[in-house]
């Protein structure tokens, strides 16, 4: 009968508000996640869902498509990028410009510059897929804006995205690869 | 204690007593009317200040969020904010608006609101006006928002408005009538209109150990009344954007806000004096018991917000016509008869016969529900 369902519906939302005090009371001195590193709720736990942005940060997940890196070698410690082109070639928006250095270096091609556009980047991922030296990677930064674009903070060159990569596969493995 | 029991009745007489040494009386007493009013409207836009923080607290909670927590300590200041953002916006009339109507409607909207603050009882001699025909004085008064509900809904000159508008009265009116007769319960007890007879007849036992079923009438018609979910049709924002406050904007639309919480407020309140009790109580002081009751109240109304979605249009008109007016009416029946015959029999008698007579209503109607289903089913199969 409806009156039941009515209650029934109370019940439910009456638990919900009990026990996000309940999840408060178990963090209880502090307000936010130690370190600041939140975790996303199971569906089988109860509790407050917020994650508070600024103070506490989700943990993003191996194949998340953030800003671009650039990975370099640990054996001989020169960049994997061979300065092909390729990945300039498939973007669909032109946003990535590469010119390739003259000379080799230990038997590799090497570029000269590589720069990445943020500002008309789309995220599809389609110059990592097409990078043929596995040397193009997404890393899980997404925290890319910037307050203004006529300084050229949002033109990504080599050495940015060379220490995006050493940040985040300083074996040369990106964690998408350690997925698999 | 006693002090803190009539903390503010002494106040206004020792303020009155000095003003009366140095001003004519009749100066004194009009000094003292305006002060009142001053208090009460100062008291509505303090809890509406109070109940819009709280309200998204505890929504917030029963939906696993926690609701504003970032102005001031524990959001408490959000309401500034809200304040500073709709004072600085853009005031929008519409080009096709009825320019007079359109300005009008906020102002009549707000004003019954304040108008009925006047006859509650906060506490043991704290009304403003203790008039002898209180409740049909809230009833006048609060249908007259339902007109300013319209002419917003009719300046805007937009579809959705009107919709919302003309919802808003349909509502209005048919949920007025149970509402009435399920508080004519309580008036049949007491004898009288005034809400502060109504509240000293409480004195040895709330009515709502008396009248379940008329406060339950009461207050699912008291929610409809004041357009909260899941009776909220006339500013569904599923169906209709948001029904009659859909063209405004800035302070106007602030002015359909703060009529609509202390509305919910004041259902609250009037629920809380009819059958709670109202101040009465003991150890605590009564304005505190009858602020502790009114929140209460309004708590369910904030819980039932959180849980139920909303009617349909005919849903919504089937539940006033179909099912509140006929039970309120048996109710109201019942209770005279009960009322006639318990009659100088004593309190417990007449306690043990209401709750009798409450729960053979409630048996019948659960009989007449239940043979309803039976006779659907025998159809469906001879079909």
């Amino acid at each position: 009968m409806l009156g039941l369902g009515i209650l029934k519906g109370l019940s439910v939302t009456l638990r919900h508000f009990v026990e996000t005090y309940l999840s408060d009371l178990k963090r209880f001195p502090r307000r936010y996640a130690p370190q600041g590193q939140a975790r996303r709720l199971r569906p089988t736990e109860r509790g407050i869902f917020t994650v508070q942005y600024p103070e506490e940060r989700l943990e993003m997940f191996p194949r998340f498509r953030g800003a671009l890196m650039q990975l370099t070698n640990p054996e001989t410690g020169i960049p994997k990028c061979t300065g092909c082109g390729i990945c300039a070639r498939f973007c669909p928006v032109g946003v990535i410009e590469v010119v390739r250095a003259e000379e080799k270096r230990d038997g590799q091609y090497l570029p000269q510059s590589f720069t990445w556009d943020l500002s008309a980047c789309l995220f599809c991922g389609l110059c990592v897929e097409s990078c043929p030296f596995g040397a193009l990677y997404h890393t899980p930064e997404y925290e890319l804006s910037t307050y203004g674009r006529q300084r050229g903070e949002l033109m990504y060159d080599l050495d940015r995205l060379l220490a995006w990569g050493q940040k985040y596969a300083p074996d040369g493995v990106p964690p998408v690869e350690k997925e698999k | 204690m006693e002090f803190l029991n009539d903390l503010f009745v002494n106040l206004s007489y020792w303020i009155h007593g000095f003003l009366a040494r140095f001003l004519p009386l009749w100066a004194a007493d009009l000094i003292m009317m305006l002060l009142t009013i001053a208090c009460l409207i100062g008291f509505a836009l303090a809890t509406i200040m109070f109940i819009n923080w709280l309200e998204r607290k505890v929504m917030g909670r029963f939906q696993d969020r926690y609701g504003p927590n970032r102005v001031g300590p524990l959001g408490i200041l959000q309401f500034v904010a809200d304040a500073i953002k709709m004072f600085t916006k853009e005031d929008i009339t519409p080009a096709n608006a009825d320019r007079v109507i359109f300005n009008l409607a906020p102002v009549m909207v707000v004003v019954p609101t304040f108008l009925v603050l006047a006859v509650l009882p906060f506490g043991r001699g704290m009304v403003a006006a203790d008039l002898n025909i209180g409740f049909l004085y809230i009833v006048a008064i609060s249908s007259l928002g339902t007109i300013a509900i319209l002419l917003a809904g009719w300046g805007s000159r937009n579809k959705y408005s009107l919709l919302g508008g003309m919802r808003a009265v349909a509502q209005m009116i048919s949920y007025e009538v149970p509402m009435v007769l399920s508080a004519l319960g309580v008036i049949m007890l007491t004898g009288s209109l005034s809400m502060v007879s109504i509240v000293e007849g409480q004195s040895r036992v709330p009515f709502i150990l008396l009248q379940p079923l008329g406060f339950l009438i009461y207050f699912i018609s008291a929610i409809a009344e004041v357009n909260r979910a899941p009776f909220d049709l006339p500013e569904a924002e599923s169906e209709i954007i948001a029904g009659y406050h859909t063209e405004y904007s800035g302070m106007k639309y602030a002015m359909f806000l703060l009529a609509e919480y202390i509305n919910a407020f004041i259902v609250s309140a009037i629920a809380a004096t009819l059958f709670l009790g109202g101040w009465q109580g003991s150890l605590l002081p009564p304005y505190v018991w009858f602020l502790l009751k009114a929140y209460a109240i309004y708590f369910i109304l904030m819980w039932l917000r959180g849980t139920l979605p909303r009617l349909r249009i005919d849903q919504l008109m089937g539940l006033a016509w179909k099912f509140l007016v006929p039970l309120a009416l048996v109710n109201l029946l019942v209770m005279g008869l009960v009322i006639t015959l318990t009659q100088g029999k004593g309190l417990f008698s007449l306690v043990l016969a209401s709750l009798v007579a409450n729960g053979l209503i409630v048996a019948a109607v659960v009989i007449i529900y239940a043979f309803a289903i039976w006779r659907r089913r025998q159809v469906k199969v001879a079909a």
